[in-house]
This record gives C-alpha cells, sequence and structure tokens, in this order.
C-alpha cells in the first residue's frame, strides 16, 4: 500500500500545545490509517494519534508539520490534517 | 482563642488566590500520596492500575460535563486525551510486569513527563505541568481506593497549589488545620552578596582561629 506524505505551515500563535493537539489527535485518529507526524521532512516520526507524543515535539508557531500515512482512507486523512493546521485549528490560542 | 467556638487560634499563612477579606470554615487539600503495600499479583496490580485509569477518566469526562469555562473545557479535553493514550501508562504496565506496584509504577511513569514539561522554555508548555500533576494525583486517589470529593461552597481553601479546576486532586483533609511550615529562604546570588557570605565566612573562619589561639593563651579572644 502507499504511502502518502503532506506537509503545512502551522502559524497557531502559541504552536502545537494542548488545545489544537487535542483535535489534531482525535482528528486523526477518526481515520483507520497509520498516520505519523513529523517537524522535518525525513522524520523523526512520531504517531500523530497520540498526545503524549505530538505534545512532546513542542512545536512552536511556524513550524512546518509534515504527515505521512498509510492505509486505505490515508488521503483523506492527510486533507483533513492538513484543513485542520491551515484554518488555525478553527480556534485562536 | 475564638470566644465563638471556644477553640485556640490557629494561624495560617500563604499566598491568596483573590484579594478581599473572607469568612468561613476552612479546609486544607492534600496532595495524594503512593500506596506503598504490595498485596496483589502483576496481574492485580495492572488490573488496578487500569481500574484506576479508567474511573479518573470518566471523573474528568463528568467534570467536563459540568464546566462552562471554555479554558476549563480545554484543560479536562487534554487531560482526558492523555489518559486516552496508552503511550502514558505503557511504561507504569511494563514496570508492573517486573514486580512494581501499581502506585509506583504510574509514579515511576508519568515524573518523567511532568519533568520534561518543566523543564520546557517555553511558558505555555511549562504551565502543562501542572495538569499532568493533577492527573498523576487523581490516578493515584483512584489506586487507594478514594473517591473525589467536592469542595463544599463557602468554605476558604488551603492548598500547597491551587489552580482553578485543579482543586480535586486533592483530597480533603476534615482534621484541624496545621500551620504550613515556613519555606526556607534561598540566599540571595547577587554578586555582591555572594561577595560579603563570602567575607563573612573568612570573619568567621578568622574569629574561630583566633579564639583558638586565645584558649591556647597567644590571643586577646574576639568579642
Amino acid at each position: 500500500m502507499n504511502r502518502l506524505k503532506a506537509s503545512v505551515l502551522m502559524r497557531h500563535e502559541v504552536g502545537l500545545h494542548a488545545r489544537p493537539s487535542v483535535k489534531l489527535t482525535k482528528l486523526a485518529k477518526a481515520f483507520e490509517s497509520k498516520i505519523d507526524l513529523g517537524l522535518s521532512p525525513d522524520g523523526p516520526w512520531i504517531d500523530a494519534k497520540s498526545i503524549v507524543k505530538v505534545m512532546a515535539t513542542k512545536a512552536p508557531k511556524d513550524s512546518t508539520i509534515y504527515f505521512r500515512a498509510e492505509g486505505r482512507d490515508a488521503r483523506a486523512a492527510l486533507d483533513a490534517l492538513v484543513m485542520l493546521v491551515d484554518g488555525d485549528f478553527q480556534d485562536g490560542p | 482563642m475564638d470566644h465563638r467556638t471556644h477553640r485556640a487560634a490557629h494561624r495560617v499563612e500563604g499566598k491568596s488566590a483573590a484579594p478581599g477579606i473572607a469568612l468561613g470554615p476552612l479546609v486544607h487539600l492534600v496532595a495524594a500520596r503512593p500506596e506503598a503495600h504490595h498485596s496483589r499479583s502483576a496481574v492485580g496490580e495492572q488490573q488496578a492500575l487500569a481500574d484506576a485509569l479508567e474511573a479518573s477518566r470518566l471523573d474528568l469526562v463528568a467534570l467536563a460535563g459540568k464546566v462552562e469555562a471554555e479554558d476549563a473545557e480545554a484543560i479536562l479535553s487534554f487531560q482526558i486525551a492523555l489518559l486516552e493514550d496508552e503511550n502514558l501508562a505503557a511504561p507504569a504496565f511494563a514496570l508492573i510486569a517486573d514486580g512494581e506496584v501499581a502506585s509506583k509504577a504510574w509514579l515511576a511513569a508519568i515524573d518523567p513527563e511532568i519533568a520534561t514539561y518543566d523543564q520546557a522554555d517555553d511558558l505555555y508548555f511549562r504551565a502543562r505541568a501542572s495538569d499532568l500533576r493533577d492527573l498523576r494525583d487523581r490516578v493515584l486517589r483512584r489506586l487507594a481506593g478514594e473517591v473525589d470529593e467536592a469542595v463544599p461552597s463557602g468554605v476558604i481553601v488551603a492548598a500547597v497549589r491551587y489552580a482553578a479546576i485543579g482543586i480535586s486532586r486533592h483530597r480533603l483533609a476534615r482534621r484541624r488545620p496545621r500551620a504550613a511550615p515556613r519555606q526556607p529562604l534561598q540566599p540571595c546570588r547577587h554578586p555582591r552578596a555572594v561577595a560579603r557570605r563570602a567575607d563573612d565566612r573568612r570573619r568567621r573562619y578568622r574569629s574561630s582561629r583566633e579564639q583558638t589561639r586565645c584558649r591556647a593563651g597567644t590571643a586577646t579572644p574576639v568579642r
């Protein structure tokens, strides 16, 4: 099965903090594909469905978030995650 | 002496959370402590931890249903998500399999997580450490078989730490309050203060040498 990749600039004021991380991991868990997240195109990669791992990245504002997904709904998952981050997680900090 | 209750007056020193004067019963909140006894098998300990995690999660879900403030709801959602993440407690389950009791295994798993937030450069991430401490204590209380009690209205709350929604992480102490011990003052690190302390140490050393010599009859005692 193909592994798909996507990236998006995160402009959220205080970075990948608790509220965005909750939204991101919840959305990732809605898909059955294996989804990884990284702060560089070559990784290291962490499980995008784990809030413990996602928060541990401590990604600040203006970080580029890289996703890679593998599974039946990988394309839909990447589209949804990119839209979430690009839309500033739908709220302020 | 309190003329109404005929009890000795108690003085509790601390930092107030809000300005003004308040009158009411004092309630001390006591942080949860790990259970030390080991009376279950490894499977029993793992089940106890799993039950405590789930009970804590349900407590938080119930709490989240009651709060109206958006920030409080966000913090509770964060804590619920942490408890739903198997990665949080995975090291604890591994330690239990190696013979550790559930409470100590839980502490060994979550304390390093708390430390990573405490050491964060970003103020916001550092603040999340208290959310994890709340979670740690909540699960410890459940492991000890305690049930959260709501703080009654109209009381004055005294606690080592206080957060707007962190009240329930503490066990309510119904005993009479005792004055909190004073924290020892840390020495000032200003260069002048450091130099002054060094001078004082030299003076004391010189003084003790002179007193020693005095006892031997070779110098005048230092007054």
